[in-house]
């Protein structure tokens, strides 16, 4: 207290001392953000990586979050990123491919789970989204999402009692640009970190960390026959593999089954889609980019006898054979595991959950 | 808090000072207005109402028309003098913006523009970004995030189709830098603020090096190669007209 009064006051007599020629533009004694630091779980990383120009705030993040659940966001105002991106189910909305859009036409694929987003170098199943301040966009103006015009969102947002002080607050300007509205919804995003499922609690030797038998067989098998895409405790190695879904990839809608393909024009990328982070996995059925199966069962089933093969097909999936010989034993055993991938803290943490 | 005080009171000695001298010197900045008219050929493009004929023989019209002027840099022939303007990034967009001003500029001769048609890697990575480069103003794309450096969208007719005409040309290897030579010098000193007029022709857009033929190739542009269209963008598509 003692230190603003001063800073007043020295501000003062600068003014003070300079009157005579132009009065240089006041800086404005607004409080600054306050740094938010969260506990990160060890196994995953030591801090939380965000850009230099978006510092993660506890303002940042509570606006964010606020934007996060509410449908101001949609053109209809019916529709927040919460509605496919629910909670309770690691974010996702558990159809194969949503209709809940703002014109409830379906869409092309399947909504992916938020976790650990901070630690991913590109978005969406293909990646083509490069960072977290960008991709919101993406689902804000999609026609069939949320079909916001940018324009008509941040003048709605400026007339609102609320947000112009909550941007001010998180950014030092109560004038809302889209470019405000992207961050704040990253820096939100950037907290959605899971990593206190029993798995993590045994791998940190934790109380609560104990492992089945059945369970510790299981990783064992993950480990020889999955972890080299679902590699660390991220369980995704963040790059793009054919695993075996489809033999051919139709030109239609504009190469949309090109999938990472379709971003980097290159035919080496046929058919590969990002591979997907497991936890919460038992959460987030249906799987994969189209949502084609609906249990892990399948899934595993999948990689076992269903690979198909194209020029493309990661080399893991064809060692000799097409896809990975596990026993029904094997296959039964890396389920549970799986399962114990769940993190029921994330799933019901109340600072993540809809905000009031 | 603590560093606010500090930078203060760093700042102090220079709040007392500074005032002094830029009071009674000549000017030692000036500006240059730039001023771009898009045209097909001679005549000043109207939108929707203009049918125009294609250096390949299609009659086309145009309904939208924008694309990224950026990184603006006045040159001396002798290399004495560079100006770089900071924040550079110009959407001109026919109907609405096709004029910018580059504001204190050293004093100085100049006899080069150096500019660029698109946005430069370092700011085609992310869309969160404000001015000309604010994501609302359709310029971008979300799902392979970067921006369009040009979008022209119309119809034409051609020897064989008709239909829609839709270049959205980005991608970081489409991002052209292209030199402009001033036909007189201008030389700030002299005169405080000029004006640089810039002629942009479409058709150019479709002709030299790459002749476009609206029957073979109508739309496209994205994608991480190298696009005709922007190569055509860094050859005669932009001149200038005068200089005063």
């Amino acid at each position: 207290m003692l230190r603003r009064r001063l800073y007043v006051l020295l501000l003062g007599l600068c003014l003070w001392q300079v009157t005579g020629c132009s009065v240089p533009e006041q800086e404005e004694i607004s409080p600054v953000p306050e740094a938010y630091i969260p506990d990160v779980p060890s196994n995953l990383a030591a801090s939380i990586p965000a850009p230099e120009r978006n510092p993660i705030t506890h303002e940042g993040v509570a606006l964010g979050r606020m934007l996060f659940y509410d449908p101001i966001l949609s053109a209809n105002g019916k529709v927040s990123c919460a509605t496919c991106h629910r909670q309770e189910k690691a974010f996702t909305d558990g159809k194969a491919l949503t209709r809940a859009g703002v014109t409830g036409k379906q869409l092309l694929r399947h909504v992916p789970s938020l976790v650990n987003l901070a630690w991913m170098p590109g978005f969406f199943w293909d990646g083509g989204s490069k960072n977290l301040e960008s991709v919101s966009f993406g689902p804000l103006t999609h026609p069939d999402e949320m079909g916001r015009d940018l324009k008509e969102l941040t003048r709605r947002l400026q007339r609102h009692e609320e947000y112009p002080k909550l941007f001010k607050k998180a950014f030092g300007s109560d004038s809302i640009t889209a470019a405000a509205i992207g961050r704040a919804l990253a820096q939100f995003q950037r907290t959605l970190i899971s990593a206190n499922s029993r798995y993590d609690r045994y791998v940190r030797q934790e109380a609560g960390g104990q492992l089945s038998e059945e369970e510790l067989q299981g990783l064992a098998l993950f480990r020889q026959h999955c972890g080299s895409c679902h590699a660390t405790d991220l369980f995704t190695d963040n790059s793009y593999h054919n695993n075996g879904l489809d033999s051919t990839f139709s030109p239609a809608n504009e190469g949309l089954a090109f999938g990472r393909g379709r971003i980097t024009g290159e035919a080496a990328d046929m058919g590969k889609y990002k591979t997907p982070t497991l936890r919460n996995i038992a959460l987030t059925a249906p799987y994969m980019h189209d949502g084609r199966f609906a249990t892990l069962d399948e899934v595993l089933e999948h990689y076992r006898s269903g690979v198909a093969a194209s020029p493309t097909l990661a080399p893991e999936l064809r060692q000799g054979q097409l896809g990975i010989p596990v026993s029904d034993a094997e296959k039964a055993k890396i389920i549970v595991f799986l399962h114990s991938l769940t993190d029921r803290g994330f799933v019901s943490n109340p600072s993540l959950s809809a905000p009031r | 808090m603590k560093n606010s005080l500090t930078r203060l009171l760093l700042a102090l000695p220079f709040l007392l000072t500074a005032c002094t001298d830029e009071q009674n010197d000549a000017p030692a900045t000036g500006t240059l207005d730039v001023t771009v008219d898009n045209v097909v050929g001679t005549a000043t493009l109207q939108l929707e109402s203009g049918t125009y004929s294609s250096p390949a023989g299609d009659t086309y019209t145009v309904s939208d028309l924008k694309y990224y002027i950026s990184n603006v840099t006045l040159i001396s022939g002798n290399g004495q003098a560079t100006f770089v303007e900071p924040e550079s990034y110009h959407l001109i967009a026919q109907g609405s913006k096709t004029s910018f001003e580059l504001k204190d500029i050293p004093a100085g001769t100049y006899d080069k523009v150096e500019l660029a048609i698109g946005v430069d890697e370092a700011h085609n990575h992310s869309t969160d970004q404000e001015g000309d480069l604010d994501p609302s103003n359709e310029m971008v794309w979300d799902w392979d995030t970067g921006y369009k450096f040009l979008s022209l969208v119309g119809a034409y007719t051609g020897d064989t189709e008709s239909g829609a005409l839709v270049f959205h040309v980005g991608g970081d290897a489409n991002y052209k830098t292209i030199t402009l030579d001033l036909p007189k010098p201008i030389d700030l000193r002299e005169q405080a603020s000029y004006q640089l007029k810039l002629q942009a022709d479409v058709n150019e857009l479709f002709q030299g090096p790459h002749l476009i033929d609206f029957d073979m190739m109508n739309s496209g542009g994205h994608g991480a190669g190298p696009s005709m269209v922007a190569e055509n963008y860094s050859d005669g598509f932009l001149r200038v007209v005068e200089v005063k």
